[in-house]
C-alpha cells in the first residue's frame, strides 16, 4: 500500500506540474463582456444630450419648417418630405417635389415634374455633430474648424450657426424640391418669382425668399423675438436657417434607444439576440468599419454597389455618381465615384425605404444586399420600386461595370459570410437602435403657420 | 449601487479570510478569477498543503485554537510573505510576528501583522480630458496601500480529559483589498475601506494513541466597500468631440458566515499510517453571485450552503512523510439577481491533494534540513439554473475549471530556532486581460482620404475577457523557541 499511496503522490503532483502553461486564453468571460470589448474598439459611446436651444429660434423654426411659403409655388414645406408623422421623412422611395401632391408615401409627381434624385433622408439626430451633410457630403467640415464647405456656385453667407443650418440654405434654392421652374405660378395663381431668379444667383433667391417671410407680420415679430435687436433690415436667409436648425436639434433628436441604455451600463437593455446581432455588426460582419463612432456613420463614403434608379444628378445623369460629383479628378474624384455618406444609424428601423436612393423597402433586404453586393447589384429584384420608377433603373452591363470598379475594398474582395440566423440577429441589433419616442414625433407640428397655409394637405 | 459588467465573483471571494483559518471557511466561486493570495500569512510548516492526516505544527492552531494546546514550550514566529499576480502587475508583501505558549493547563497566543499592497493602477495614454468632474468625495489623497491585522488566542486544557478548548479572535482593518480594480475598469481612483471579524471556538479531544476529535464553531464577518472614479467618455454634439468625465461609483457588500468543522483522525494500528476525515458545514450570506456574464451590484442578497466531507490517509515512516486528501465539497446558493431573476447553483466540487516531505539529518547535532512538495488540483463544478419568475423563462448554465496548485518547500532547523522557506504557485486561474488595442476613437472626424479618421487613443480597455494568471507566493518563516 505504501507505494500505491506513493504511486499516486507523485502523479498528483506530476499532473499538477504538467498542466503548467501559463497566460493561455481562459474561457471567454460571456456576450457582454465580448461585446463591450468590441464596442470599446469601435469607440461606439454614449451620446450626451444636445444642448438646449433658444425657445424663441425654435418657435420662429418650427413655423418655418411646416411653411410652404418657402417654397416657390407655395405648395412645399421642408415638412413635405420631413414629416414629423413619417420619422421626418417622406417613405418614398426618390422624394416628389414642388409640383406634387399628397403627403407621406402617398404623395404623387406633378404633371411634367421629375423625381427628386435621391431619398430624402430622415431628419432624426441630425443635430448631433456630424462633418457632413446630405447623401454627397456637399455641405460639409470636413477640415474641422467651422469653416464650412458648400457645393460649387454656392457661397454660404457668414453668420451660420452650425452644419444643419448650412444645409437648410439649399433647398429653397433647388428647382425640383422647393423653388419650382421659371415661369410657374404658386398655388394662388400668381407668379412664381422665386423661380424667376437666375440658378447662378443664390443671395437673390435667399433675399427674396426673406422678403416673402417679412411681409408677414407674424415672421416679422417671430425673427424680432428670436433676434432681438438684429433689426429687420439686417435679417438673411441665415437667421432662418439658423432658426430651421434650432428647431430640428430641438425636436428631432432621439437618442435613447435600448442601445443607448445599453451603452449607459444597462446590461439588460438588449436582448440576447440583439447582442448576438452588434457582435456581428461589429465583427464579423464588419458592419462597423464603415459605420464607425459613437453616431454609427456619418463620416465616411462607401460605394456599396447599389443599383442605379432615378433620373441621376448633374453632369453624371442620368448616372449618380454621389460624392464624385463634388471632387475633382485631379482631387481624387474617381475615388469617389458612385460613393455616398454612410448614415448614421440610431432609429434606422423606423426610416425605410433605405440607401440613398431607397431602392430596398426593408432591413432585411439591405443586411442581405451585404452578404454579396456583386450579386446583389446584378440580381436586383426590380419590383421592390414603385412602378414610376422601375423604368429608370439603370441594369445594362456597362453600369454594373462601372459601380463594381469602384465598389468599395471592403466589399471587394472578401465575400461576407452571414447565415440567415446571423442576418436576422443583425437586423434585431439594428432595431435596438430605435428610441420608442422616435415613433411619434406629432409634437413636433403646430396648430397653424404665419403664412395661412395649410400644413398637412 | 450601481448596476456594472464585471466577470469577477464578489470581493468576498477575493479575500475570505486571512490565514490558514481559512480552511473552515468555504468560498463559493461562480468564475475562475484569481482570488488574492494576500490574506495567506500565517506560518505553516506542512507537507504540501496535505492537512488531514498528517500534522502541521504551525498552521494547525491557527485553524483550531484548540490546536494550540499542542504547542509545547513558548515561540516566537515571524514570516515575511510575499505575493505577486503575474499580468496583473500587482502584488505584496505582509510582515506578520506572533507568539505562542503554554503554561501548564493555559495555552495561547497572540500576533499582529502589517501589510502593503501594491495595487495595479490604471494607465491612460491620453485621450481627451475630462470635461468635468462629478466626484462628489473623490479624495484626493492618494489611495490606501495598507492593511493590519491582529489575532489572539486562548485556551485551556484539562489534562485529566485530555480535552483542550479556546477562543480565538482575529481582526483585519482593511484600505485594499487586492484585485477590487478588476471590478473598476478603467477607474482613476479606487478608495476602499473594509473589516473583517474572525471568532472561532475550538475543542479539541484526544486519546491515548494519538487519536483525536476535533470541533471548531467559526463566526466570520467580512464588510467591505469602495468608491471609484471612473472616466467615461462620450460624443458632444456640441464640440463634435470625445469628452470625458468622471462618476463615482459606491459599492458595498457583506458576507456573513457560520460554520462547524469536525475532523477525527487516528493511527492505524502501528503501521505509521494515520487516516483521518472531516466535515465542515458554512451557512454563508453573502453578495450576489453573478453567473458567467453579468455582476449586477454586489449587495448582501445571496445565500449559500457549504460543506465539505474530505478523508485523508498520511504516513511517517522514518524521515519522510507523506499524505493524500481527498474532498468533495457540495455547496446549494440562491442569489436573487433582481426583483424577478433568481440565480440557483449547485456545485459538486473537489479537492485532491498531495504531499511528500523528506528531513535529511545534517552533521552537527540538532541540525537538519527538511525540503517537501505538494499539489492539489481544485476541479469546480457547478450548474446555474436561472430563472426569471415575471417572464417564466428559466435557463440552465454548466461550468467547470481546475485550478492547480504546487508548494515547495525547504528548512533549515538549528538548535536555537528554525527557517524555513515556502513557494506556492497557482495556475488555472484568470483575470480581467488588458487589450493589447487601447479604445480606438477613430471615425469620429471627416473623410478627408476617404478613410476614416487618425486615431485618438483612450484609456486602457480592459478585454473583458479571464487571461491566464499565475499567483505565486513566497514566505521565510522563522521560528525562535523561548529557552
Amino acid at each position: 500500500m505504501t507505494n500505491r499511496l506513493g504511486v499516486l503522490v507523485l502523479l498528483v503532483l506530476a499532473t499538477a506540474c504538467d498542466r503548467l502553461r501559463p497566460t493561455e486564453p481562459l474561457e471567454q468571460a460571456g456576450l457582454d463582456s465580448q461585446l463591450r470589448q468590441t464596442l470599446g474598439v469601435w469607440g461606439a459611446l454614449p451620446i450626451r444630450q444636445v444642448p438646449p436651444q433658444n425657445p424663441a429660434l425654435v418657435d420662429l423654426g418650427q413655423s418655418l419648417f411646416f411653411d410652404k411659403v418657402l417654397s416657390g409655388n407655395r405648395d412645399m414645406a421642408c415638412a413635405t418630405c420631413h414629416d414629423p408623422l413619417s420619422q421626418a421623412l417622406d417613405g418614398l422611395t426618390l422624394s416628389v417635389g414642388t409640383g406634387g401632391t399628397g403627403l407621406g408615401s402617398s404623395r404623387t409627381l406633378g404633371a411634367g415634374r421629375q423625381f427628386v434624385p435621391r431619398n430624402a433622408p430622415s431628419l432624426m439626430n441630425q443635430g448631433l455633430g456630424f462633418f457632413y451633410m446630405l447623401w454627397d457630403g456637399r455641405i460639409n467640415d470636413e477640415f474641422g474648424g467651422g469653416s464650412t464647405k458648400a457645393p460649387a456656385g454656392v457661397v454660404l453667407p457668414p453668420g451660420l450657426t452650425n452644419l444643419l443650418a448650412a444645409q437648410a440654405m439649399l433647398p429653397v434654392l433647388n428647382r425640383v424640391e422647393m423653388r419650382g421652374n421659371a415661369g410657374d405660378t404658386d398655388v394662388f395663381g400668381n407668379q412664381n418669382e422665386l423661380a424667376n431668379i437666375p440658378d447662378a444667383n443664390p443671395p437673390d433667391v435667399w433675399r427674396a425668399t426673406m422678403t416673402r417671410l417679412l411681409s408677414i407680420q407674424a415672421y416679422v415679430a417671430k425673427f424680432n423675438a428670436a433676434y432681438p435687436g438684429q433689426g429687420t433690415a439686417n435679417l438673411g436667409f441665415q437667421h432662418a436657417a439658423n432658426a430651421l436648425a434650432a428647431f430640428q436639434i430641438h425636436s428631432f433628436t432621439r437618442i435613447n434607444s435600448p442601445f443607448d441604455r445599453y451603452l449607459a451600463h444597462d446590461n439588460s437593455a438588449l436582448t440576447t439576440e440583439q447582442k448576438r446581432g452588434a457582435l456581428l455588426f461589429f465583427g464579423r460582419a464588419r458592419c462597423s468599419t464603415c459605420h464607425t463612432g459613437a453616431l454609427l456613420g456619418g463620416t465616411n463614403f462607401a460605394n456599396i454597389g447599389i443599383p442605379q434608379v432615378g433620373p441621376g444628378v448633374g453632369a453624371a445623369a442620368p448616372l449618380d455618381i454621389g460624392r464624385a460629383e463634388h471632387i475633382s479628378p485631379q482631387m481624387g474624384g474617381s475615388f469617389y465615384r458612385f460613393s455616398f455618406r454612410v448614415p448614421a444609424l440610431r432609429n434606422v428601423e423606423l426610416t425605410a425605404p433605405y440607401m440613398h436612393n431607397g431602392v430596398y423597402p426593408t432591413l432585411e433586404a439591405v443586411v442581405r444586399h451585404y452578404t454579396n453586393a456583386d450579386s446583389a447589384l446584378r440580381n436586383y429584384d426590380v419590383t421592390q420600386l414603385p412602378v414610376a420608377l422601375r423604368a429608370t433603373y439603370r441594369n445594362d452591363a456597362a453600369t454594373f461595370q462601372d459601380l463594381l470598379t469602384n465598389l468599395d475594398f471592403r466589399l471587394k474582395f472578401r465575400e461576407i459570410e452571414l447565415s440567415a440566423t446571423d442576418q436576422q440577429e443583425i437586423v434585431a441589433f439594428l432595431k435596438s437602435l430605435t428610441d420608442p419616442d422616435a415613433r411619434n414625433m406629432a409634437g413636433a407640428v403646430p396648430a397653424s403657420v404665419p403664412s395661412g397655409l395649410a400644413i398637412r394637405n | 449601487m450601481t448596476s456594472r459588467l464585471a466577470f469577477a465573483c464578489s470581493i468576498a471571494v477575493l479575500s475570505p479570510l486571512f490565514g490558514p483559518a481559512g480552511a473552515q471557511v468555504i468560498r463559493v466561486k461562480t468564475i475562475p478569477v484569481a482570488e488574492s493570495e494576500q490574506f495567506s500569512f500565517l506560518p505553516s510548516a506542512g507537507t504540501g498543503s496535505v492537512a488531514i492526516a498528517v500534522a502541521d505544527t504551525l498552521a494547525d492552531p491557527f485553524s483550531n485554537p484548540a490546536k494550540m494546546s499542542r504547542v509545547q514550550r513558548a515561540h516566537f514566529f515571524g514570516a515575511p510573505t510575499f505575493f505577486s499576480v503575474t499580468g496583473a502587475s500587482s502584488g505584496g508583501s505582509t510582515f506578520p510576528l506572533g507568539v505562542m505558549w503554554h503554561s501548564g493547563p493555559v495555552f495561547g497566543g497572540f500576533g499582529a501583522a502589517f501589510q502593503q499592497i501594491n495595487r495595479a493602477d490604471s494607465r491612460f495614454f491620453g485621450g481627451p480630458e475630462p470635461l468635468s468632474s462629478t466626484s462628489p468625495g473623490g479624495p484626493n489623497d492618494p489611495p490606501g496601500t495598507r492593511n493590519r491585522y491582529s489575532f489572539g488566542t486562548l485556551g485551556y486544557k484539562l489534562d485529566s480529559a485530555r480535552l483542550s478548548i479556546a477562543g480565538s479572535a482575529s481582526w483585519s482593518g482593511l484600505e485594499v483589498v487586492e484585485g477590487v480594480d478588476q471590478f473598476y475598469t478603467g477607474s482613476e481612483w479606487i478608495r476602499q475601506q473594509g473589516e473583517a471579524v474572525d471568532l472561532r471556538i475550538g475543542v479539541l479531544k484526544e486519546w491515548r494513541g494519538k487519536q483525536s476529535l476535533e470541533a471548531v464553531l467559526v463566526r466570520n464577518r467580512f464588510g467591505h466597500s469602495h468608491n471609484a472614479g471612473l472616466r467615461e467618455f462620450f460624443w458632444d454634439p456640441a464640440t463634435r468631440n470625445i469628452v470625458s468625465q468622471t462618476r463615482v461609483e459606491h459599492n458595498a457588500e457583506r458576507t456573513n458566515t457560520w460554520g462547524l468543522h469536525l475532523e477525527y483522525e487516528r493511527p492505524l494500528a502501528d503501521s505509521g499510517w494515520r487516516i483521518g476525515a472531516l466535515f465542515t458545514g458554512n451557512r454563508i450570506e453573502h453578495p450576489r453571485l453573478p453567473n458567467y456574464e453579468i455582476l449586477t451590484g454586489f449587495g448582501h442578497d445571496g445565500r449559500s450552503s457549504a460543506y465539505n466531507f474530505g478523508v485523508g490517509v498520511g504516513r511517517s515512516h522514518g524521515l519522510v512523510t507523506y499524505g493524500i486528501d481527498a474532498i468533495y465539497e457540495p455547496i446549494s446558493s440562491r442569489t436573487r439577481m433582481s426583483d424577478s431573476v433568481e440565480n440557483r447553483f449547485r456545485f459538486s466540487n473537489a479537492k485532491l491533494r498531495a504531499g511528500l516531505s523528506r528531513t535529511f539529518e545534517m552533521a552537527m547535532p540538532g541540525t537538519s534540513i527538511r525540503l517537501q512538495l505538494g499539489a492539489e488540483l481544485y476541479s469546480v463544478q457547478y450548474v446555474l439554473n436561472q430563472h426569471d419568475r415575471l417572464q417564466n423563462l428559466g435557463r440552465v448554465r454548466k461550468e467547470t475549471w481546475l485550478e492547480r496548485t504546487q508548494t515547495g518547500g525547504m528548512s533549515f532547523g538549528f538548535p536555537g530556532f528554525e527557517i524555513q522557506y515556502q513557494l506556492r504557485s497557482k495556475s488555472g486561474l484568470g483575470r480581467q486581460g488588458l487589450n493589447n488595442n487601447p479604445i480606438f476613437f477613430g471615425g469620429f472626424g471627416p473623410d478627408v482620404l476617404g478613410l476614416t479618421t487618425a486615431p485618438i487613443w483612450g484609456p486602457e480597455n480592459r478585454s473583458g475577457m479571464l487571461e491566464s494568471v499565475r499567483v505565486t507566493w513566497h514566505q521565510i518563516t522563522v521560528s525562535i523557541p523561548h529557552r
